[in-house]
């Protein structure tokens, strides 16, 4: 520790000496050990120097105090603080208590964070979190390790989880596995299983049993090629691995909507302004409450935002007047625009490869909307291999 | 400087030994302090007295028979104590 630092945790005094024979101070000083800093020779008889409190109230006053006349010109160092605080009362317990409370409020979370969440429900990812402990406004978790092992075994398609504290936010990175195909191997019995409802078109058998044939009906999951195939010559049963494409008929009905008419907003250039001060549960707002609008748009941007010490958030709120009129949409636009919903499921749910066969469309008015009613039949593999579980 | 020498100036405390640097004078094995005022200092430094003289001379630090000296120093003189040695 330095000079400096020592002293001023020591505490020390600036004082001035007057008297005959200032030298033989010093040279008592020095004999006893006693440190003495920036000593400064003002005349014959006075000089003025720094000594430390404790040398001062133990030795200083009581051995030179009748030969030298000493004076306390100013004292420097935490003990000045110290004294300042016993003084001040009040402010000393409020400082104090200010601390405490930046230190406690720093125990707490008050933001979590996900991040590279997309499979899994982030919903359910919080309340696993809650159920864990962990939620904003809880005491922060010190056991990370333990966190990132829930998480391990509560989600199986969990690759990798990172937590870290960034301030009183906690942060949680995640990677998400990406998951591969089953491929079984040609040793392992199978059979062949639809994955989709519908009605079959066409069976292509490789090796294996067909269980169904062309224009059947076949639910999600029935068998298409059985792998249990009896030996002709012994009749005995053998487990083997079914090979072969299932084609079938799929059905998909969905219902999508269009409005007749477009709404069109536009702003007047009447804007009303206001202020939002938000400090924990407390939220004020004002500039609202006189305004006569019928439809306004709101839009709030942030002048003030901490989290720390204390949630405090003051913003300007900015409603501009609107001015709404409709608009009767074209057939042509209509019709385009249900064409695109379409495309979009179709791109959404059958695959790239399906045959679609047919389309139907039934239209249904009601007031300002159109309800359409699609049908599409598509073409498609449906057949998919599932390990068989052999009965003993 | 040979061992003898080299020794001698490491532990010899009854000699005086004087580090200059600038306007910083470091006097080693001070004993007592025979005069100070802002124009230069005396002190006792066992076997000699010594001496330093100058302008606006303070002592920075005063600490285990050491002094610490700041001030525009000019000279350093060194005199032989009262035993004539």
């Amino acid at each position: 520790m330095s000079v400096l630092s020592r002293n001023f945790f020591k505490g020390s005094y600036k004082i001035r000496v007057e008297g005959l024979r200032l030298n033989q101070f010093l040279s008592e000083c020095l004999k006893n050990g006693i440190e003495v800093t920036q000593i400064k020779n003002k005349n014959d008889f006075t000089l003025e120097c720094m000594i430390s409190e404790k040398s001062y109230n133990e030795i200083i006053k009581k051995k030179y105090g009748n030969r030298y006349r000493i004076t306390r010109l100013k004292s420097t160092g935490f003990s000045k603080f110290k004294k300042k605080a016993r003084q001040k009362k009040g402010f000393a317990a409020g400082l104090l208590i200010f601390l405490y409370l930046l230190y406690y409020q720093s125990l707490f979370i008050t933001e979590i964070e996900i991040k590279g969440i997309e499979t899994i429900n982030e919903d359910e990812f919080r309340t696993a979190l809650m159920e864990f402990g962990v939620a904003e406004g809880n005491k922060k978790v010190e056991d990370i390790e333990a966190l990132k092992e829930y998480f391990y075994l509560k989600y199986d398609e969990l690759a990798w989880i990172g937590i870290q504290y960034t301030g009183n936010k906690m942060i949680i990175d995640i990677a998400e596995k990406s998951e591969a195909p089953e491929i079984i191997s040609y040793d392992i019995p199978c059979d062949i299983v639809a994955k989709k409802t519908g009605y079959i078109e066409k069976v292509i058998t490789k090796y294996g049993r067909p269980v169904v044939q062309a224009g059947e009906f076949v639910k999600e999951g029935d068998i298409l090629i059985s792998g249990i195939v009896p030996d002709e010559e012994t009749e005995e049963i053998k487990y083997i691995h079914s090979l072969g494409e299932v084609y079938a008929k799929i059905i998909y009905r969905f219902n999508i909507t269009e409005e007749k008419k477009e709404i069109i907003k536009n702003e007047t250039g009447e804007k009303s302004y206001g202020l939002r001060l938000k400090a924990g549960t407390i939220d004020i707002e004002t500039g609202h409450q006189n305004i006569e609008y019928k439809n306004y748009i709101r839009q709030d941007s942030n002048i003030f935002d901490v989290m720390i010490p204390f949630p405090i958030k003051v913003s300007l709120i900015e409603l501009s007047e609107l001015d709404i009129s409709y608009r009767q949409k074209e057939q042509n636009e209509m019709e385009n625009s249900i064409s695109k919903k379409i495309s979009e499921y179709i791109k959404k749910n059958i695959p790239e490869d399906a045959e679609i066969l047919n389309k139907d469309l039934m239209y249904d008015e009601e007031r300002n909307i159109i309800k359409i009613s699609v049908i599409i039949e598509s073409l498609e593999e449906i057949g998919c291999e599932v390990k068989m579980i052999p009965i003993y | 400087m040979d061992i003898d020498m080299d020794l001698l100036y490491d532990f010899s405390i009854n000699i005086p030994r004087v580090i200059i640097s600038g306007n910083y004078a470091i006097l080693d094995n001070v004993n007592k302090i025979l005069s100070f005022t802002d124009k230069g200092l005396v002190a006792d430094t066992g076997k000699r007295f010594t001496t330093v003289n100058g302008e606006n001379i303070e002592i920075k630090d005063l600490k285990d028979h050491r002094l610490i000296i700041t001030g525009n120093i000019i000279s350093v003189e060194f005199f032989l104590n009262k035993k004539g040695d």
